[in-house]
């Protein structure tokens, strides 16, 4: 019950996106009625041409030549029209499908600006690409083609099916018998090769994980000598695969030639058939003619019309997925107020919130933090303690399930989503650099600064001299597996493109993968310098920023256990002493 | 692109050469039946249905009504006869050819699969991470299907000109004079199918290079969502989008337009053709020259020829696309192997308890500079060594000579004594344990994960490896059991990180290589493992590759490398007093009081 319904709304949808192309939806439908039109009416025409052909010599030649000189203008008439039709309805059918899909990959581009991160967090990443790659290409696909489908294979199959019973009844049923018969056979080969061909797929799903596995453990398997288990392993499934690639493509291969042969036999039939009713006189030649062709063109539009089931199937499919990522849900950001300053006056208050990803999980319970203005906040914890939920809230990147969150007294969810948002900048554990050029990069943390703005800002975290010092500069691309630039150097770029934002607090998730000492004493050199300057919170790992730290904060389970100043909570002895220990122990030690 | 480039795919031609033949012999035959039709059936039409009896000796006029239509319709019943044993045959020539057709298909593309495979199983590693690991793994994947399908091809290709070839010598026999028509309409056909190529062939590549970009963004858009939003650049990307989007469309859409007139250009030619021939072969008949069957018959050769040159165009079209992909597949072969020869082979029993490495420079294939230069080094049994430097300081390179992927360029490393050069890769992976930087699990199971192929192991040995790495709740016959999923996807980080490390301790081994191994642990964890994993490990000699001094300070002998030299060693004490360098990182990872 609910299933129909539900296919009813995405035909509604979908219908949405036609909309816009109301017209060429017309015209399409217009060329493509004329188009199967003239490719059922043409055999009988050009049948008719057959019949003169056969009078030449017993009528007054003459005559019929002039007869068939009219035919033959009337069918290059018709044939015009025919390739004319046709090329203007996949043209339309090309216009309408781009640009649905320009329209659709929009529509979820501006989705993925809007998203709740909650929804990120249940769905990978790939999926949510695939949707928006490979759904929107399927789906594409019924527009291109298949709306001149749909609309052809109808016209056509109950057209053609009309002339061959007017031309000869018995025949028809002939025919219509041996179409009978190829759909049965076509079903059970099918059928029949699907078990084949699941394997294959999943056997080629295997052979590609494996093929990946090795490839990136490619060091680890010559330290230890495993190439030859790995080759094994790999040699079984490929010589699996090469079983179930044959055996699924020659069962789908031989529909073919016994769809061939049936129609053949078919036209055998027909032509014997009605050869001895044309001897009879019952039928004439040129009909005969016509019959044939006609024959021989109905499996095209009935093939297409139960491949229809097939493709919709596949596109509803599709279509679903790629809905159900437009009604995602989104970000709250009901509130209209916007903040009438790019800063804050005295602090920000996390107060009493809980929290948990999902329903069943609070990471936080019942947390109080405040971050006065101008002062660095370190939190610390072991993994899972919930301090990334922290900075993913102060962020508002998710909402607080109770409680609140105060800037200078007033919640956060009353001020404009953007505007608050501003008053933060972000430096990731992962630094994230897209692909393009390091002045892009950096200009990234605010898109009107100058070019001399982003030199500044570099020469600020003391990353002017290392990004000059490159061949082409400021100018040198960035992407995804560049290995000019190091971990260290893609940190000093985010941080550069933290400070040329101007936001008043930075937010900060402390690298732990090891990054060349080089690198590392200029970003500490520079982390300092914005320390004194802005309010800061950071996920610290490292043991110099703790140490400068104004407040540090030690959390676990969801609570806060600690919080004070380093020497203050050394002099506790308490949990941070005992972490502290246990972490840098050796180096108290020394 | 030179044909003597590509003799390295003539093997899998070579291997199926029987297969392939057989394909085309069976085809062929397919393909005759198949032209036998139309001249049978003019004769339905001709001497069955008209009266033309008479042109091939045979008088009717001398029958009653009835009795020539009953000796029509027996003559009809004979052909149809014959034309449904054609069929019959042609059916199981057809199948026979598809059997030898979809075998030779797997054939190939499984033996060029493992050959690539194999291939990069043997390349050193410095090459694999110069092809990227991403680049080889599309090419042994998509880019075997589109060489076979080349391959395959060369199949195909024989069959057009073959089928134009038997069209034209039919069409010729029923009629000459009109055989410009069909040269007329190949011509056209293939015309059309070269002008569409020209006009997309371009666009393709750059609309190929605009998939690539479109894929890319909304990857960096999905992956960067939280930096863009506190950013507040949402408009920004939505305007990248926009324009990426914009362009992708834009040429999507000239390319399927090509297309969509290529089929109507098809047709026209097709219905012209035979709108020809219905007038042209209206005043051959009416100068007794031909016979309507006949011109029905014409009709029907020359779409089948038409068809055939169509055909053979599109798949001519299509080769440079293939030809990348056997370029990049070429890549790969062509790459050397390993320049391992063991000098000779060595029958001692090697213990593993002295490492030196003597005056060792390396550098990698033609490079001008050093990656490593004039290491020395010395380590016994129960010394742990730490290696501590910048990235790129040629750090990783020592252990990689040790773990024999790469021979010196000058010098010499000796285990026990012996050169390295005479051990072979399956004794040192005996002797040397490697733990690498990236955690790399298996799909599979977790015992098969820390056997790795080694069967020798036993399940008390690996309950005992996860015990010493933390993970006791694993040690027992369900828990290594459990199911890793590919690239260990369902453990995390710092668990698969203690379970790399469990492979390696899992057959006792008598030089362990530690790369970085303890950066995803949390430190509760991490001291806990050190202290058991350091007890276990007594005896061996463990070399600790770091660039955090917290890792290596309680080595007994630090080495501290920089652009490819040892430039200091000794204790930790020592070197924060003589290594400025040492001293330097040492007060910036461990703060003010170290």
């Amino acid at each position: 019950m609910r299933k129909s319904d539900n296919k009813i709304r995405v035909l509604a949808r979908i219908l949405r996106y036609i909309r816009n192309y109301r017209l060429q939806v017309i015209l399409l439908a217009i060329f493509t009625l004329m188009e199967s039109l003239i490719f059922v009416v043409a055999p009988k025409i050009s049948g008719s041409a057959v019949d003169l052909l056969s009078n030449i010599l017993s009528d007054d030649t003459g005559m019929v030549l002039n007869a068939i000189f009219e035919k033959v203008v009337i069918l290059f008439g018709v044939y015009s029209l025919y390739a004319l039709s046709s090329a203007m309805a996949s043209y339309l059918g090309n216009i309408i499908a781009t640009g649905i899909t320009y329209n659709l990959r929009e529509d979820i581009s501006s989705k993925i600006s809007k998203i709740s991160m909650i929804y990120m967090d249940s769905h990978s990443k790939g999926d949510i690409l695939s949707r928006t790659v490979n759904d929107v290409e399927t789906l594409t696909e019924i527009f291109t083609h298949g709306l001149k489908h749909i609309i052809s294979s109808v016209v056509m199959s109950v057209g053609i099916l009309g002339m061959m019973f007017t031309i000869s009844v018995k025949l028809t049923l002939i025919s219509l018998f041996a179409l009978v018969i190829i759909t049965f056979i076509t079903i059970f080969i099918v059928k029949c090769s699907q078990k084949y061909f699941k394997k294959y797929q999943e056997t080629l799903g295997k052979i590609n994980d494996s093929i990946s596995e090795t490839f990136k453990g490619h060091e680890l398997i010559k330290a230890f000598g495993a190439e030859n288990y790995v080759a094994d392993k790999f040699r079984s499934i490929n010589e699996e695969l090469k079983k179930s690639a044959w055996k699924s493509q020659f069962i789908s291969g031989i529909i073919a030639p016994t769809m061939d042969a049936i129609n053949n036999i078919n036209y055998i039939v027909i032509c014997v058939l009605g050869g001895y009713f044309v001897a009879k006189n019952s039928m004439t030649i040129g009909d005969l003619s016509a019959f044939i062709a006609y024959s021989g063109q109905i499996n095209r539009p009935l093939g297409q019309f139960f491949g229809l089931s097939a493709i919709v199937q596949q596109t509803s499919v599709s279509a679903v997925r790629i809905f159900e990522l437009l009604d995602a849900p989104e970000e709250t950001n009901k509130s209209e107020n916007s903040l009438a300053k790019s800063d804050f006056n005295k602090s920000i208050e996390i107060k009493n919130v809980d929290f948990g990803y999902d329903k069943s999980k609070e990471i936080l319970s019942n947390f109080s933090l405040e971050i006065p203005k101008g002062k660095t906040v370190a939190i610390v914890g072991k993994t899972g303690s919930g301090k990334t939920t922290v900075i993913n809230l102060l962020m508002r990147l998710y909402t607080v399930k109770s409680g609140e969150i105060l800037v200078d007294g007033e919640n956060i969810e009353k001020i404009k989503l953007e505007d608050y948002r501003k008053l933060f900048g972000l430096v990731s554990q992962d630094v994230w650099l897209y692909s393009g050029t390091i002045m892009e990069n950096i200009r990234y943390g605010n898109l009107s600064a100058s070019d001399e703005d982003v030199k500044k800002a570099a020469s600020a975290v003391g990353a002017h001299h290392f990004i000059e010092s490159l061949p082409k500069g400021y100018q040198t691309e960035i992407n995804e597996d560049t290995d000019n630039i190091s971990q260290g150097q893609r940190q000093l770029i985010s941080l550069a493109r933290m400070v040329i934002s101007k936001a008043p607090i930075l937010i900060m998730d402390e690298a732990t993968a090891s990054v060349d000492s080089g690198a590392e004493e200029k970003i500490q050199k520079s982390l300092q310098k914005l320390f004194n300057t802005k309010t800061v919170v950071v996920i610290a790992h490292r043991l110099s920023t703790i140490e400068t730290a104004d407040v540090v904060v030690l959390m676990g389970d969801g609570k806060i256990l600690e919080q004070g100043s380093h020497s203050e909570l050394i002099a506790k002895r308490g949990e941070y002493y005992k972490l502290y220990t246990s972490q840098f122990a050796e180096s108290v030690a020394v | 692109m030179k044909i003597k480039d590509f003799k390295k795919f003539f093997k899998y031609i070579k291997t199926n050469k029987f297969g392939m033949l057989w394909t085309v012999i069976f085809m062929v035959a397919a393909q005759s039946c198949a032209f036998a039709m139309p001249a049978i059936m003019a004769n339905i039409v001709d001497i069955g249905i008209k009266r033309y009896g008479f042109e091939i000796g045979v008088d009717f006029s001398c029958f009653s009504h009835e009795i020539l239509i009953s000796n029509q319709f027996s003559y009809m019943m004979e052909m149809g006869a014959k034309m449904i044993f054609i069929t019959l045959a042609s059916v199981m020539f057809s199948v026979i050819s598809r059997r030898f057709l979809s075998k030779i298909s797997a054939e190939i593309s499984s033996g060029m699969r493992s050959d690539v495979y194999l291939k990069v199983l043997n390349m050193p590693t410095n090459e694999v991470d110069k092809l990227s690991v991403s680049s080889l793994i599309t090419r042994a994947t998509n880019d075997i299907e589109h060489v076979k399908s080349l391959i395959l091809m060369s199949i195909h290709l024989l069959m057009p000109p073959f089928m134009a070839l038997v069209g034209i010598y039919m069409a010729l026999r029923t009629c000459a004079k009109m055989s410009w028509i069909i040269a007329f309409g190949s011509v056209a056909s293939v015309g059309a199918v070269f002008v569409c190529l020209k006009l997309t062939l371009p666009k393709m590549r750059i609309s190929q290079l605009l998939n690539d970009r479109f894929n890319m963004i909304v990857r960096e858009r999905l992956s960067g969502m939280a930096i863009t939003r506190a950013f507040g650049n949402n408009e920004y990307e939505l305007e990248k989008f926009k324009k990426c989007n914009s362009e992708f469309t834009d040429i999507s859409f000239f390319i399927n337009k090509v297309f969509a007139f290529i089929m109507p250009a098809l047709s026209t030619v097709m219905n012209l053709i035979s709108v020809l021939i219905i007038w042209l072969g209206a005043q051959e008949i009416a100068n007794m020259n031909m016979r309507v069957g006949d011109v029905m018959a014409f009709t029907q050769y020359s779409v089948l020829i038409v068809m055939s040159f169509f055909m053979f165009a599109m798949i001519i079209g299509s080769i440079p696309r293939a030809v990348i992909s056997a370029n990049r597949i070429l890549e790969i072969l062509n790459c050397k192997d390993e320049n391992l020869k063991y000098e000779t082979a060595n029958s001692k029993n090697i213990s593993g308890k002295l490492i030196e490495f003597k005056n060792v420079c390396f550098r990698y294939g033609e490079a001008e500079e050093f990656a490593v230069k004039d290491i020395n080094l010395s380590v016994k049994s129960g010394q742990r060594i730490g290696i501590i430097g910048p990235t790129g300081c040629g750090k990783s390179t020592v252990f990689r000579l040790l773990l024999g992927e790469y021979i010196p360029s000058r010098g010499e490393v000796f285990i026990d004594g012996v050169n390295i050069k005479n051990i072979s890769r399956a004794q040192l992976s005996d002797i040397v344990g490697y733990v690498p930087q990236e955690p790399i699990l298996f799909e599979g199971t977790v015992a098969s994960n820390l056997r790795f192929g080694r069967e020798e192991i036993s399940d008390k040995m690996l309950f005992e490896a996860l015990d010493i790495v933390q993970m006791n709740h694993l040690a027992n016959a369900e828990g290594i059991e459990e199911c890793v999923q590919i690239g260990g996807s369902n453990f995390s980080g710092g668990e698969r990180q203690r379970l790399t490390l469990a492979r390696a301790i899992a057959l006792s081994k008598k030089v362990y290589i530690l790369d970085d191994s303890f950066s995803k642990l949390d430190f509760a964890t991490d001291k806990k493992l050190r202290k058991n994993l350091f007890e276990a490990l007594e005896d061996a000699i463990v070399l600790l590759v770091s660039q955090r001094i917290g890792t290596i300070k309680d080595c007994d002998k630090i080495i501290v490398m920089d652009g490819g030299k040892i430039i200091s060693e000794g204790t930790h004490e020592e070197l924060l007093k003589s290594c400025e360098i040492y001293h330097d990182i040492a007060k910036l990872q461990l703060g003010g009081n170290f």
